[in-house]
């Protein structure tokens, strides 16, 4: 069975490969046809897979089920303790999808096929919009769960609504590396020997070029660098997540949130909030790492996840084959990417399941219309991931979100993102970009007036405390310009350029405020 | 009160000529003799092996105590709980009866709490002050429990070390004498962030490390001193409402910002008051504050007794039962227990010695028997109504019937207790299930349990009680009609999920899990994850 399509792939790799510049096909011609990523899939069956289920997981592997439902466990536990020591609630996100192939497997195999592949990489996290997924793609049955749990622990970042700087991102990742789990508790903070070595052997980066590091820094890219800057994210972090003032904790958000308004880091800065100078901060870390005390923070979960078993869900080969190619389409940029993701919206997915993985494709490969209308048919279809209506929200709403100009508008539309978000604000109430894109809509609105400066206070009141509110407190201030509220737009506006948690965009605006109030424009 | 350290040299000549004192051979505890007398005031009951003025004395000051906190506070008893006090003559029969290791600290007295009673264990008094403080600030604890209060931790401390040193002084009570061991600590420690202060709960390493317990209990109680009797200059109204929700945090609203309520009620931010508790602590001026005597009963008004032999081998049976688990305490009690017309509070102390083993099913034997006795303890029948009603109602389940026996019999206890102390909520709530899950619920009763639904804390759960009582009552629409109220109480998962079944049934269909609400319907004053309080995202502010 295997052998025929092997062959018949060969075929018909053959006949394209023979075939001249030729004429297209004719569009009535009944052949299937497949996109080289299919083809790979459809040359395995995916033997020894299975799916398992928690609450907060789907997993995809071919390890021994008695090994891959620790992993879930494990997962599980960790998940619940983040909340303990990240001191926040998760808000409800749809289940993790995580796939875990072991060194052996079929799909192993097939992912490293040749020229396809644009670049490796062992743990990935292409999708995080909709639905998170997980893969990853090294010998993690030898090699240890490190990697997935880091990734794991920072994709719970946006869920609690504690996104930050990339160095801190980076932190938190490795500090869940640093896990361990026994029966019914989970232990953070041990010393990571191997991450902080690096430090030791060459040296420390300044403190103000390490907060300056993003995604695209030398930094980061340097496969030697990599190593130090995450042995300094690792300590940096840990530091503050297990110490056991909380304050410290505090602190640290209070540097990242105006990190995360102004990327330029200040020593003056750091020093009023964290009392020490960058020089003193680099003794205290020095001390830190030298004097081998770390506080081991344990965290105790409740009875019922401690004996929580998964569940093992049916597991087609159609979904396994689907799983992959999407899977890549998320990975590789490359042209066979494109290829495949037209035969799936042509053909549509037959695993209902894997819908949001292909919007999260779409996304990635920038195809608007079908996104959209694969959202309308998740939302039509039922769905209790807010995500998916805040993503055709966006969509919706269109450019006007991204400009920052006093005088962009959104038209008529107004209407259904509201209903969007007001349905998304009903499964999640803290989820981040709701109530941002709702507070938008009332200050760019077609309407104004007090009752939609009332709406915005209202989003404010129920946001404060558990994400920025930058935006919300300046669409305030343009929804009172709006409605004549000319005193309090005024102190809004230059609450905004004073404060340090605002960025460049909401200050750019808060100025024109200001300007056109000064002016007395109307609106 | 009197000045104790005056007092003991005019009292050591007195001892002089009293013949020593000795365990006799035959009784298997210490201590037993015919010197001990017993003095009951309105509130406390004292065995006394010491002399009877300063006895009489000890009774008094705990009434003040007592009465103070109770006015000050507008705070009624609902958990009544018996306080019994021993007071010893010599130092090694206190420690006979102390937990193990306390001989080896300087410790002279202790305060324990079991659910029948309440137990003060007190040394000879030579040093009253430390004595008084250590007991006086274990008594505040008590107090807060018994008017079933639960202020944050910091605030539970710092009253109690505030209250611990009062004393009576030409006709007033001086309230807030400063604490020469807690002002050192705070001239040599350095200050926690009031964020963190705020924030310890009795599981954060904080309050349970030595690391930093000590300036824990230094500074709480050094800034409810300074907003007390520092001359602050600051706002009294402030002073007074921040006061009011910090001890009160049922009372506050979803949504709620302690930090920002801060400022608003001080007109500073935390780390202003900080730097101004710190000039405070270093000033070495400290005020303290004068106050009306409350009217209690005066001391030599309290009714005293000798004990007879008998009744002593049975309370200091019951002593060492409770604090050293001593196995000749219980063989004692228990072959007492074992006579006929033995008394109940035999029984009693049975119980809670059960209870401290974990095991409920005999604790509830004995309250049992000490309810066949005739107690009047009302802790023992309060605990025995909740002990009962919590292994029937442990599961939800809607189509459980009590048998009658059990209805009756909880029905008789719950009531009973609610008659013996009306302001508690426990019992209530409990008389709510019973009624929920008779066959034929009595409407007195409920009605009784919604006259007091208000300050119910298990308000979600009796809800649900009172849904189910009235389906049971064929009153369809009103059952219907409460479970739309469910919502706006705080939530309880247990009942969350009780009612859901309920809708189900009524609704005819399949029951669907219970999500919990979202944080922004979890209090924020308190909120706290893992013991410690949910971390805010600074940004910028509405004004």
């Amino acid at each position: 069975m295997i052998l025929s399509r092997l062959l018949r792939g060969s075929v018909i790799a053959l006949l394209v490969a023979a075939l001249p510049a030729a004429e297209p096909k004719v569009a009535n011609d009944p052949a299937v046809t497949m996109s080289p990523f299919e083809v790979s899939a459809e040359s395995v069956d995916f033997k020894g897979w299975i799916k398992l289920g928690t609450p907060h997981f789907t997993l995809y592997t071919d390890a021994k089920e008695k090994d891959a439902a620790n992993v879930l466990r494990e997962l599980e536990f960790m998940r619940w303790a983040a909340q303990d020591f990240m001191r926040r609630e998760l808000c409800p996100r749809a289940p993790t999808v995580l796939v875990l192939p072991t060194s052996r497997s079929d799909w192993r195999k097939i992912a490293s096929k040749g020229a396809m592949v644009e670049w490796r990489v062992a743990m990935s996290a292409p999708a995080q919009r909709i639905t998170n997924l997980l893969l990853a793609e090294y010998d993690w049955q030898d090699e240890g769960l490190d990697l997935v749990r880091s990734a794991f622990g920072r994709s719970l970042l946006p869920a609690m609504n504690l996104g930050g700087p990339f160095t801190y991102e980076q932190g938190i990742g490795l500090f869940f590396e640093t896990a361990e789990i026994e029966k019914d508790k989970v232990s953070f903070g041990r010393a990571n020997a191997m991450r902080v070595a690096p430090l030791l052997h060459e040296g420390w980066m300044p403190w103000g070029q390490f907060f300056r590091v993003t995604p695209i820094s030398e930094e980061y890219r340097s496969q030697w660098k990599i190593h130090r800057l995450g042995a300094q994210a690792a300590v940096f972090v840990q530091y503050m997540l297990s110490n056991p003032e909380p304050a410290w904790l505090e602190r640290l958000m209070d540097w990242n949130a105006r990190r995360v308004a102004d990327a330029d880091p200040k020593e003056e800065e750091f020093k009023a909030i964290f009392g020490v100078d960058w020089k003193g901060w680099q003794k205290i870390m020095e001390d830190y790492v030298r004097g081998g005390r770390y506080q081991i923070m344990s965290i105790r979960v409740p009875p019922a996840l401690a004996a929580m078993q998964p569940a093992k869900l049916e597991l087609p080969v159609r979904e396994m084959r689907e799983l992959f190619v999407i899977a890549q389409v998320l990975n590789q940029h490359v042209p066979a990417s494109q290829a495949a993701l037209d035969s799936f919206l042509a053909k549509g997915l037959k695993t209902a399941s894997l819908r949001e993985l292909l919007v999260e494709a779409c996304m990635r490969r920038s195809r608007t219309e079908p996104k959209a209308r694969l959202l309308r048919e998740i939302i039509a279809g039922g769905t209790s991931n807010a995500a998916v209506f805040i993503e055709l929200a966006r969509d919706v709403t269109g450019q006007a979100l991204f400009r920052p100009t006093l005088h962009r508008r959104i038209g008529s539309e107004a209407g259904e993102v509201r209903e969007l978000c007001r349905r998304a604000l009903a499964l999640d109430p803290l989820f981040l970009e709701a109530n941002h894109l709702l507070a938008f809509t009332y200050a760019y609105g077609p309407d104004s007036g007090p009752d939609n400066v009332k709406a915005i206070e209202e989003i404010y009141r129920r946001i404060t405390g558990s994400m920025r509110t930058n935006d919300v407190v300046l669409d305030a201030g343009v929804a009172h310009w709006r409605a004549g509220n000319v005193a309090a737009a005024v102190k809004i506006a230059q609450m905004i350029l004073d404060s340090p948690y605002a960025d460049q965009g909401d200050k750019t605006i808060a100025a024109e405020l200001k300007a056109a109030l000064a002016a007395g424009a109307k609106p | 009160m009197i000045p104790f350290r005056c007092f003991r040299i005019w009292l050591t000549g007195a001892l002089a000529a009293v013949p020593a004192l000795a365990a006799t051979p035959s009784e298997p505890l210490a201590a037993i003799d015919d010197n001990w007398r017993h003095i009951r005031s309105p509130n406390f009951e004292l065995y006394t092996h010491a002399r009877e003025y300063e006895s009489r004395t000890l009774l008094h000051d705990l009434e003040l105590l007592r009465a103070l906190f109770l006015g000050r506070f507008k705070l009624k008893e609902r958990a009544k709980l018996d306080v019994t006090v021993y007071l010893f003559r010599h130092l090694k029969d206190f420690h006979a009866y102390a937990p193990r290791g306390m001989e080896q600290s300087d410790t002279k007295g202790f305060y324990q709490a079991s659910p029948d009673r309440a137990i003060i264990n007190l040394a000879p008094i030579e040093d009253w002050d430390g004595a008084q403080r250590l007991v006086f600030h274990e008594y505040v604890h008590h107090l807060f429990r018994i008017t079933e209060q639960e202020p944050p931790v910091w605030f539970n401390e710092g009253m109690a070390e505030l209250f611990s040193a009062i004393r009576e002084e030409r006709g007033q009570l001086e309230i807030g004498q400063p604490h020469i061991g807690r002002i050192a600590t705070l001239q040599t420690e350095k200050l926690l962030p009031l964020e963190t202060l705020f924030s310890v709960a009795h599981d954060s390493p904080i309050y349970r490390g030595k690391a930093h317990a000590g300036i824990f209990y230094a500074q709480s109680w050094a800034l409810l001193h300074y907003w007390n009797f520092g001359e602050s200059g600051l706002p009294k109204d402030g002073i007074a409402k921040f006061t009011l929700v910090v001890s009160n945090p049922q009372l506050v609203p979803p949504g709620f910002d302690l930090r920002v309520f801060f400022r608003q009620c001080f007109g500073m931010d935390y780390p202003d008051m900080v730097k101004r508790l710190e000039r405070y602590v270093s000033g070495g001026r400290y005020r303290f504050g004068k106050l009306p005597i409350p009217e209690v009963p005066k001391a030599a008004s309290y009714a005293a007794r000798p004990v007879p032999r008998e009744e002593l081998r049975l309370r200091l049976a019951e002593l060492a039962l409770r604090t050293t688990r001593s196995s000749m305490g219980a063989f004692m009690l228990v072959d007492a227990a074992a006579q006929p017309g033995a008394e109940p509070r035999i029984f009693e102390a049975l119980g809670a010695a059960a209870i401290t083993e974990q095991d409920p099913a005999k604790a509830r034997d004995r309250w049992e028997q000490a309810v066949a006795a005739g107690t009047t303890n009302i802790a023992v029948l309060r605990e025995l109504g909740l002990l009962e009603s919590r292994e029937w109602f442990q599961e939800f389940n809607h189509d459980f019937r009590l048998p009658l026996a059990s209805v009756e019999r909880l029905r008789q206890r719950l009531t009973r207790a609610i008659q013996l102390e009306p302001e508690q909520t426990a019992a209530y709530e409990m008389l709510a299930w019973v009624e929920a899950y008779a066959e034929a619920p009595l409407v007195e009763n409920l009605l009784a349990v919604q006259r007091a639904f208000p300050r119910l804390k298990a308000q979600q759960r009796v809800l649900l009680a009172f849904v189910i009582a009235r389906l049971r009552l064929g009153l369809r629409d009103q059952a219907v009609s409460m479970l739309g109220e469910f919502d706006k109480l705080e939530f309880e998962e247990w009942s969350a999920k009780g009612a859901e079944v309920v809708r189900a049934r009524l609704e005819n269909r399949a029951v669907r899990s219970v999500i919990a609400p979202t944080p922004q319907h979890v209090s924020r004053v308190n909120a706290t994850i893992g013991g410690r309080p949910r971390l805010k995202t600074p940004s910028v502010e509405l004004p």
